[in-house]
């Protein structure tokens, strides 16, 4: 994409921001409680489906809840980690393009982190702790530290929008998470467009200066979208829901060659991208997540 | 890499070879963290895989992350939690 399109892009993206801007504090009304007979998450996108290894009804609904307050959990720790990162760049020289709409991108954002937190914080005892690696994370240049952190958004994204598209739909669901699916998933579509773009124009620039380093991101990047496939397995889900053997449970449903087949689909369109645009040489493919 | 001398190790090493192929000929010495066959984010889904063997929950508050940088301390941990038979 030139120059002249992406700035064209940019202005219609946040002329779209400004027309479609809603107050997240009012725009849902929150019911008294959620029952817990309900699905709270269609068991197609459970963690387990297609496993055969927990099948009892009651178990895969409480599974069904813990699951749905980890999604949102690693939607809460995504979205900090990503307005921190957009916060650093921001209103700096190599980021002057695109201050405009990484104002609506930020406070979208926001809005987004208030209402998953919000439901858990009502319905259950709040928020999953994030998964924090004790190591301190790699560190590539500067140039190819803003590829990795723009990948990360969108691999996240990208993993969220799978099931925010097709659980904003699905009337198995409460209303209430039926909502926040399809209020996100809207969003979104304009934030994985811009980040599509932004990612292959910062792989460009980093390539030009430092081709040496190519490879390594590319490794980077595909186990990166490893350990977020494996971030939906939450061990501490498995256990709230009351599953027998949770960490033995977790680690066999991971290696399921059905679910080695789901992983591959979720990722299949951001995969599709990072080849179609030369940032990796090969797909991200499958057999990563069951290592 | 030496052979594991029990399912918990052969676990272990199977993981690192999936990291990463050169664990295969790392000395159990080897500090895994400095030769790149664990980082940043291998790191979480190892723990994990320490736990289920180790049989709890493993608190970094209190258990250092030096445990799990060679294969030695990592056999040793284990043998400590009561999973293995040290080599």
């Amino acid at each position: 994409m030139e120059d002249s399109d992406f700035g064209s892009m940019l202005a219609r993206l946040s002329e779209k921001s400004r027309n479609e801007y809603y107050n997240p504090y009012t725009k849902f009304s929150w019911p008294d409680s959620v029952s817990e007979d309900a699905w709270w998450m269609n068991p197609e996108y459970l963690t387990v489906h297609g496993t055969g290894l927990v099948e009892d009804e009651r178990t895969l609904k409480a599974l069904a809840r813990y699951e749905t307050v980890n999604f949102f959990s690693l939607h809460v720790h995504g979205i900090r980690e990503l307005m921190i990162e957009v916060a650093k760049r921001i209103h700096t020289p190599d980021f002057a393009d695109y201050n405009e709409y990484l104002h609506h991108f930020i406070g979208e954002e926001n809005a987004h982190m208030w209402f998953f937190a919000e439901f858990c914080y009502r319905y259950t005892g709040g928020i999953y702790p994030e998964a924090a690696s004790p190591l301190r994370r790699e560190g590539h240049g500067d140039l190819w530290d803003d590829v990795v952190v723009f990948s990360r958004i969108l691999i996240f994204e990208e993993i969220f929008d799978y099931f925010n598209s097709r659980m904003g739909k699905d009337q198995l669901i409460p209303d209430i998470l039926r909502e926040i699916h399809a209020a996100h998933h809207h969003d979104e579509s304009r934030h994985v467009a811009f980040g599509k773009q932004l990612v292959k124009r910062l792989h460009q620039r980093a390539c030009a200066a430092d081709p040496e380093r190519r490879d390594e991101i590319e490794k980077y990047i595909k186990d990166y979208m490893t350990y977020s496939v494996r971030s939906l397995y939450n061990p501490q889900a498995f256990r709230d829901a009351g599953v027998d053997k949770p960490l033995e449970v977790r680690r066999k449903a991971m290696q399921h060659p059905v679910r080695e087949a789901f992983h591959v689909r979720v990722m299949a369109r951001v995969d599709r991208f990072f080849v179609a645009s030369g940032i990796f040489g090969t797909p991200w493919g499958e057999g990563h997540v069951s290592a | 890499m030496s052979a594991p001398d029990s399912e918990a190790m052969e676990a272990v090493t199977d993981f690192l070879r999936k990291c990463n192929p050169s664990a295969d000929s790392v000395d159990w010495d080897c500090d895994l963290i400095d030769a790149r066959i664990l980082d940043s984010l291998t790191f979480v889904e190892f723990l994990l895989l320490m736990e289920e063997f180790s049989g709890g929950p493993i608190d970094l508050g209190t258990t250092d992350v030096a445990n799990f940088r060679t294969l030695n301390r990592i056999s040793a941990f284990l043998t400590k939690a009561g999973t293995h038979e040290q080599p």
